[in-house]
């Protein structure tokens, strides 16, 4: 029987737990180290995307003040200072091709009096951005616009104002209009990534410049999430949708000068790229390894398996006491698995021969004195006056019987003790036919004495699977114990039950009862019931608990009221797994030892 | 009368052997091994063929299985101290061998009679 409950696992799935054990931990760990990498990468894109955006923020400025600049030498124009406005109109419309989109001259009420995108003398609406004309005059300082559609050229545009002074006093607000596709160029100038989004926000958040799809989205706020961080942040990043549906990183950076903002959209996909290209390695290589692991574990599990199913054989024919012969085993430690088995059989072997040799040596002398005592109590038989001799000669012949037990005795307890388990000849047996057996045997015993003997059978009793001879010299002990210490009048009880997987067995007797430490201790070798008890060797019980334990049964005492002793013993059912080594009978005889 | 020839190995064995068969009216002769019983046998035939199982020269087998090649009609008794729990069945062994029947020691001088076929031809003997 196998030892230890549970489910047993194969070498094979070992091993497989093994590589998995090896190989999954690592990859977890190389994850850890990508998705690090990945932060650490993402964190230098967005770093990087930041500084760009930072220097275009700082380009735009720089634009805005060029322009601002050139406008301010616009308006010290002696034509204006002449009040000599178709002049400046014709040297305005001649700037055009250098400087901004369109030149606009208005007074401190917002009227238009020069506009370069309409002849001189036209009828001219007031200025859209009546506001900034306003501040201009009242701060005498230039303003920039956000984007707005402009009253004469109903376009979207940027206008930066400066005043003009003519005497030391404000006379006129000078506007440049600069259309998007002119701050546009400012994008194009930078060598950013092509699927980076570039935007370009005035302080209110529309786009007034993009890199992507610019007809399409100019004049319209921008993502919404990327707005409200912009309105509270001078600089930051966040994870939105471009106006596209593009998942990106936004990181931005908003001037301190003009408040407009310049927006870099990262797309994810480029930075998850730098994550998932390595993580598609870590995975192929992990499967590989893995699956590399999975063919190695099983050729090794194989190889394994069969340097120790190699040792089945040899380990049946130790248990049955055949020659054990152990193949050729590539597993060093199966190998010294199968010396020690061969050991273990030639060692086995000896003791039997042993055994032989002190069974033949003790048997022998004994079987003499046995014969010649027997001889001389059939003459003295014959002899006139013969009858003291007789009986001597029948006392010695009782007293050899006993002495011959007793070598049976201490060979039986040598062989139960010792691996006698592998000399069981078990078979199934009836124990009814064996109860009858025991009961009939022990019989005479009663004959002459004043005790009576009970035989109780408890339901049908099932076949065991035993070695007989071995079981009736349990049946006799425990009887010959029994009637040892039953008084006169009194009764020797023997009963069988049968239980689930065993047939339940005892012998009671009747008398005083056993003190209850003595009952745990009487199976011991050389017990004796009482101090000056000296009735036997005290080795019938040892006896009893080694055949009945190689057998794969219990022994124990039980006390019951009105009885001395109630000792109880199990014995497995036929159909219950043989006990370990337990020799079937029928097999072949071995080659009989040396000579003793 | 009938002759009856014991091998065995144990000098004591033999001579309480002797004496016991001789006092029930057998011609007894007891050798020291197969061979010397072999001997016996063709100097005196013998009826009967009691042998133990291990001796030198010619062991119980070997003496065994010559009687039975050359006699037949020879009643063989296998003696030997094999106890049951003992791994190999050298009495079961004996049997197959061709032995009428066996004995395990120790045994009385009743249980060996007892394997004796019955009638076998004895004198009487005055003990008295």
């Amino acid at each position: 029987m196998p030892s230890g409950g549970g489910v047993k696992i194969t070498i094979q799935r070992q091993l497989v737990r093994l590589v998995a054990a090896s190989v999954i931990p690592a990859a977890v760990c190389s994850s850890f180290l990508i998705l690090y990498s990945y932060d650490r990468q993402r964190e230098i894109v967005e770093g990087g995307a930041l500084d760009v955006a930072r220097a275009m923020t700082q380009t735009v400025d720089r634009e805005l003040a060029r322009n601002q600049a050139a406008l301010q030498v616009l308006a010290t124009s002696s034509y204006l200072a002449s009040g000599d406005l178709a002049a400046f109109h014709r040297q305005a419309q001649q700037a055009t091709r250098e400087l901004g989109d369109v030149f606009v001259l208005s007074d401190a009420s917002g009227q238009q009096l020069v506009n370069t995108q309409a002849a001189f003398g036209d009828p001219l609406p007031p200025r859209a951005s009546l506001a900034q004309v306003r501040r201009v005059f009242e701060t005498g300082r230039p303003a920039i616009s956000d984007l707005f559609v402009g009253a004469t050229t109903r376009r979207p545009l940027v206008v930066i104002d400066v005043p003009v002074r003519v005497d030391d006093r404000i006379a006129y607000a000078l506007a440049m209009g600069l259309f998007p596709e002119r701050l546009g160029g400012v994008l194009k100038d930078q060598k950013i990534p092509h699927d980076w989004v570039v935007s370009i926000f005035d302080s209110q958040g529309t786009i007034v410049a993009r890199t992507h799809a610019a007809a399409q989205f100019i004049g319209q706020k921008g993502a919404p999430a990327l707005v409200q961080h912009m309105a509270r942040n001078a600089e930051g990043q966040v994870e939105t949708d471009t106006l596209e549906g593009i998942p990106v990183v936004a990181v931005f950076s908003r001037s301190a000068v003009s408040h407009w903002s310049v927006a870099i959209g990262v797309p994810r996909s480029s930075i998850t790229r730098a994550l998932w290209i390595p993580i598609g390695w870590l995975i192929a290589g992990a499967v590989l390894i893995f699956a590399a692991g999975m063919v190695m574990a099983h050729r090794l599990g194989a190889a394994i398996s069969r340097s120790i199913h190699g040792l089945i054989p040899p380990a049946v024919a130790l248990g049955r006491g055949d020659p054990v012969v152990v193949p050729a085993l590539h597993l060093r430690e199966a190998d010294d698995v199968g010396r020690e088995l061969v050991s273990a059989s030639e060692r086995l072997h000896d003791r039997e021969r042993t055994l032989a040799l002190v069974s033949h040596d003790l048997r022998s002398p004994l079987n003499v004195f046995m014969i010649g005592v027997a001889t001389i109590e059939r003459l003295a038989q014959r002899l006139p006056g013969g009858e003291p001799l007789c009986a001597l000669a029948s006392s010695l012949t009782d007293t050899t019987r006993r002495m011959s037990g007793m070598v049976d005795d201490l060979l039986s307890i040598a062989v139960s003790t010792g691996g006698g388990r592998s000399l069981l000849k078990l078979a199934s047996v009836s124990a009814a036919a064996l109860l009858k057996q025991a009961d009939d045997a022990a019989r005479p015993l009663f004959e002459g004495r004043d005790v009576r003997l009970e035989l109780e059978v408890l339901g049908v009793l099932p076949e065991i699977r035993v070695e007989s001879n071995r079981v009736l010299r349990v049946f006799a002990n425990l009887i010959d114990n029994a009637l040892k210490f039953t008084e006169p009048q009194g009764c020797v009880m023997l009963q069988a039950k049968a239980e689930s997987d065993a047939v339940r067995f005892s012998v009671a007797n009747s008398g005083p009862a056993l003190p209850v430490a003595e009952l745990e201790s009487m199976f011991q070798s050389f017990w004796q019931a009482g101090q000056d008890d000296r009735r036997g060797a005290g080795l019938g019980l040892a006896i009893c608990r080694s055949i009945v334990e190689a057998h794969g049964g219990r022994i124990w005492a039980e006390p019951e009221p009105g009885k001395r002793v109630r000792i109880c013993f199990t014995l497995p059912l036929a159909g219950i797994s043989a006990p370990k080594g337990a020799v079937l009978q029928g097999r072949l005889p071995l080659p009989r030892p040396a000579q003793p | 009368m009938t002759r009856i020839l014991v091998a065995d190995d144990d000098e004591a064995m033999r001579a309480a052997l002797r004496v016991a068969l001789e006092v029930e009216g057998y011609d007894v002769e007891a050798v020291s091994n197969g061979e010397l019983a072999v001997q016996a046998h063709e100097k005196r035939p013998a009826d009967v063929l009691i042998t133990d199982l291990f001796m030198a020269e010619r062991d119980g087998f070997e003496t065994m299985k010559h009687f039975r090649a050359r006699n037949p009609g020879m009643w063989i008794v296998v003696i030997s101290g094999w106890q049951p729990w003992q791994k190999t069945d050298y009495l079961g062994v004996a049997l197959h061998g061709g032995a009428d029947v066996v004995l395990r020691k120790p045994f009385t001088p009743g249980e060996l009679l007892d394997k004796l076929p019955d009638p076998l031809p004895r004198i009487q003997r005055d003990t008295r």
